[in-house]
């Protein structure tokens, strides 16, 4: 088999959050399972494959869902257990290849150039690391393998759930050409729209010399490079991660609220699973972002530093909440509140808290093994 | 209110004062200094309302008064002229007028009515202390204090002051919760045979670092003393008041790691210069610099995803198992440099316990630094 100038290998787990779910808890293995809260207000965070099949997507208010699909089983998200099926995937993943780049929990690309001598055949690769992924952690993911990122991704994005797909060079156009340019990334649903006005529909249909003028109009010189992508030329280099930047959780409401109380409360239960997030990995977060938009859509953030990098949810809490209500505008519904941690860096133990940090250590522990709903730090009621 | 002046005299006066006066500007008058001018000589008097000083300096009073002229001005001013004599008046609506040679000014006072009253001291009870003495114990725990930290307590240095037996001995500890330092010694002989008696109080950073500087004057040994809410510092003349912090001070006793053998020795001279080249490359902010001890040498290692990575070893007396920690380079440097043997030792029990340092050959010093996970 001739040798590949470059090889990325890009994998994406089969809906993450309910196939852990079902790991974690055998039970609903064969069930209708979706992540997300419940009812009224909840909205799903991610439906299994069978359960996308009553027309159930993410972001859905679970009400919805349950009109659509009267026997979904509801469970609720539970990143604690999310980032323990990602750690057990890195580990696995960091055993086959020399860099690889996660792009978000679920989703990574891994240059296996050097890898050629030991797996001529990128079949027989993609295999063993399947396997090697569903053997850590239960999970099944789809993976291709591409001489570039992006045609990785839309061959994956292609061939969900379960797949396996090999594009070998030089078959790249033609791969892209007849798929969809929506599936192209960086062209999102209201760029497709003008497009599909435009009367162009497919991936091909961007190096078609017809087209160019009225692309050009639309993209000016930002064109050769999308219409180097739709020709399978991508040089972009897989980067091994770097240190996260920021941390953050944001959730959109089923019906808009003008009642602080809620905001409150939302965001307290995302302080506490962010705070416990970054104590896992031994960091302290020097600023926060509390991000809010209303029923017109309008996005307004405020971003305050801690007077010193800290870990400890009930002393962010205060800062955080003051934040909240400076922030917002009195007789204005919110549609959407989000918080992020920013300005990560490495935890410095405490001389005179060390009671504290230990009991906050096994607090996180117990949350790690069993999740984030049984246990919380007090003074910071129920969602 | 005239006199006459030589100008280095006030000029020194003005020195001491500068840095008690607010930069703050809460209230304008506390960025002016109070002169007093009376027979034997002009009294100058600054307040941040928590720190005062007073110092009588020698002058020429031809007519007795006080006014309160901007602290920093006049200073700026003096620190311009040319050595000899200066004539100051004032006139009218607080206006002084500063001849000196052929240069004049004219600047605008503030009323001497207006100005706070330095707290009334009812007992002094003072103490006499050898000045190196005091001014070692502040060199060495005052970078542990914190800085404008919310835990306002910590921003002060615990004195503890013990006469007994005929000796004094005097404790200073600082620390940010990151860090502690702790050091002791005599510091001079009991004034009689007074029963054994200990004060403690917690002074502001600023004291500390105002009476070290008075400290490093020398000419002239100091004496100490404490009312229930001040204390009082005289040296040669000049007396430095400062109100005390309220509030506890953290159990510091409890952190500080109980004595055993997991411990490295190294050349504090040695392991500052390596520290300072590998935390070149340290991460920013936290400075994280990752310490492997393991048999007879102590590795440090920085890397920095933005530029890259460095590493250096070191000879180091060490036998226990191989240890990895991390540890913010500045808080190791900021002890190095207080230390002043030519080994210095680290004591860890793991490698998040808090790290014990500790000066070879003086028992009277120790610093507890806490790791970070690197």
């Amino acid at each position: 088999m001739p040798r590949w100038v470059r090889q990325i290998v890009f994998g994406d787990v089969d809906a993450m959050y309910a196939s852990s779910a079902i790991v974690a808890n055998p039970a609903l293995a064969g069930k209708l399972v979706a992540v997300g809260s419940p009812p009224p207000r909840g909205i799903i965070t991610a439906a299994s494959y069978p359960v996308r099949r009553f027309g159930v997507s993410a972001a859905m208010p679970t009400a919805q869902a349950l009109r659509l699909c009267p026997d979904l089983v509801l469970v609720p998200p539970d990143r604690p257990l999310y980032q323990r099926m990602h750690q057990r995937m890195r580990e696995a993943a960091d055993r086959f290849f020399p860099a690889t780049e996660w792009t978000s929990i679920d989703e990574f690309y891994a240059d296996a150039t050097d890898l050629q001598s030991v797996y001529p055949d990128p079949a027989a690769l993609g295999r063993a690391v399947k396997d090697a992924l569903f053997e850590a952690t239960g999970l099944r993911c789809t993976l291709a393998v591409a001489t570039g990122k992006t045609v990785a991704k839309v061959a994956a994005d292609a061939h969900k759930p379960d797949g396996l797909v090999v594009i070998p060079p030089g078959t790249e156009a033609t791969f892209l050409a007849p798929r969809p340019v929506r599936s192209l990334p960086g062209i999102g649903p209201k760029t497709a729209a003008r497009l599909e006005g435009l009367g162009i529909h497919r991936i091909g249909d961007l190096v078609e010399p017809r087209c160019e003028p009225t692309l050009r109009q639309l993209w000016g010189t930002r064109l050769y490079a999308l219409q180097s992508l739709a020709r399978g030329e991508d040089h972009d280099p897989v980067l091994p991660d770097r240190e996260p930047k920021s941390l953050g959780h944001e959730t959109t409401f089923d019906h808009d609220t003008d009642d602080l109380a809620v905001l409150e409360r939302t965001l307290r239960g995302f302080l506490s699973e962010l705070a416990h997030e970054v104590r896992r990995d031994s960091l302290a977060a020097g600023s926060f972002t509390v991000k809010l938009k209303d029923a017109k859509f309008k996005v307004t953030r405020r971003q305050r530093h801690f007077p010193a990098p800290v870990n400890y949810d009930p002393a962010m809490w205060q800062d955080i909440r003051a934040a909240l209500r400076s922030l917002v505008v009195p007789r204005t519904r919110y549609r959407l509140v989000g918080l992020s941690l920013s300005a990560l860096v490495p935890a410095t133990e405490r001389l005179f808290d060390q009671r504290t940090t230990k009991a906050m250590a096994a607090m996180d522990e117990i949350i790690e093994k069993h999740g984030a709903r049984v246990m919380r730090c007090g003074g910071m009621p129920e969602e | 209110m005239k006199l006459r002046i030589a100008r280095d005299e006030l000029l020194t006066g003005l020195q001491r004062v500068q840095g008690v006066v607010e930069k703050r500007n809460t209230m304008p008058i506390l960025s002016n200094i109070l002169l007093e001018a009376k027979a034997d000589g002009v009294d100058i008097l600054a307040t941040d309302l928590e720190i005062g000083m007073r110092g009588l300096y020698k002058a020429t009073v031809q007519e007795p008064g006080a006014v309160t002229l901007s602290a920093r001005k006049l200073y700026e001013i003096l620190k311009e002229l040319r050595d000899g004599e200066i004539e100051l008046t004032v006139g009218e609506n607080n206006w002084a007028a500063i001849q000196a040679g052929k240069s004049h000014f004219k600047i605008m006072g503030l009323p001497s009515s207006d100005f706070p009253a330095l707290p009334a001291i009812d007992r002094e009870g003072l103490i006499p202390l050898t000045g190196a003495g005091l001014s070692e114990l502040i060199r060495k725990t005052l970078f542990a204090a914190g800085d404008n930290d919310a835990r306002y307590i910590l921003n002060g240095l615990l004195v503890t002051l013990t006469t007994l037996e005929k000796k004094t001995m005097l404790r200073l500890v600082g620390t940010d919760g990151h860090r502690l330092a702790v050091a002791e010694q005599e510091v001079g002989v009991a004034p009689s045979k007074d029963a054994p008696k200990e004060i403690k109080a917690i002074i502001p950073k600023k004291a500390a670092f105002e009476m070290r500087r008075l400290l490093e004057e020398g000419d002239g040994e100091p004496l100490i003393g404490f009312t229930k809410n001040l204390m009082i510092f005289r040296k040669s003349g000049l007396l430095l008041t400062s109100r005390l912090m309220e509030g506890n001070y953290p159990n510091y006793q409890q952190v500080i790691p109980k004595d055993h053998d997991r411990r490295a020795t190294v050349a504090r001279l040695e392991m500052e210069g390596a520290l300072r080249r590998v935390s070149v490359l340290s991460r920013d902010k936290t400075n994280a610099v990752k310490m492997t001890l393991s048999a007879g040498r102590m590795a440090l290692f920085t890397s920095n995803p933005d530029f890259g990575e460095a590493t250096e070893e070191l000879p180091a007396q060490y036998t226990g198992e191989a240890l990895t920690t991390g540890f913010n380079a500045r808080y190791l440097l900021d002890v190095l440099g207080v230390i002043d043997g030519e080994s210095v030792s680290l004591q860890l029990e793991t490698p998040l316990s808090p790290c014990l340092v500790r000066e070879v050959g003086n028992s009277g010093f120790i610093c507890v630094v806490m790791p970070i996970k690197v």
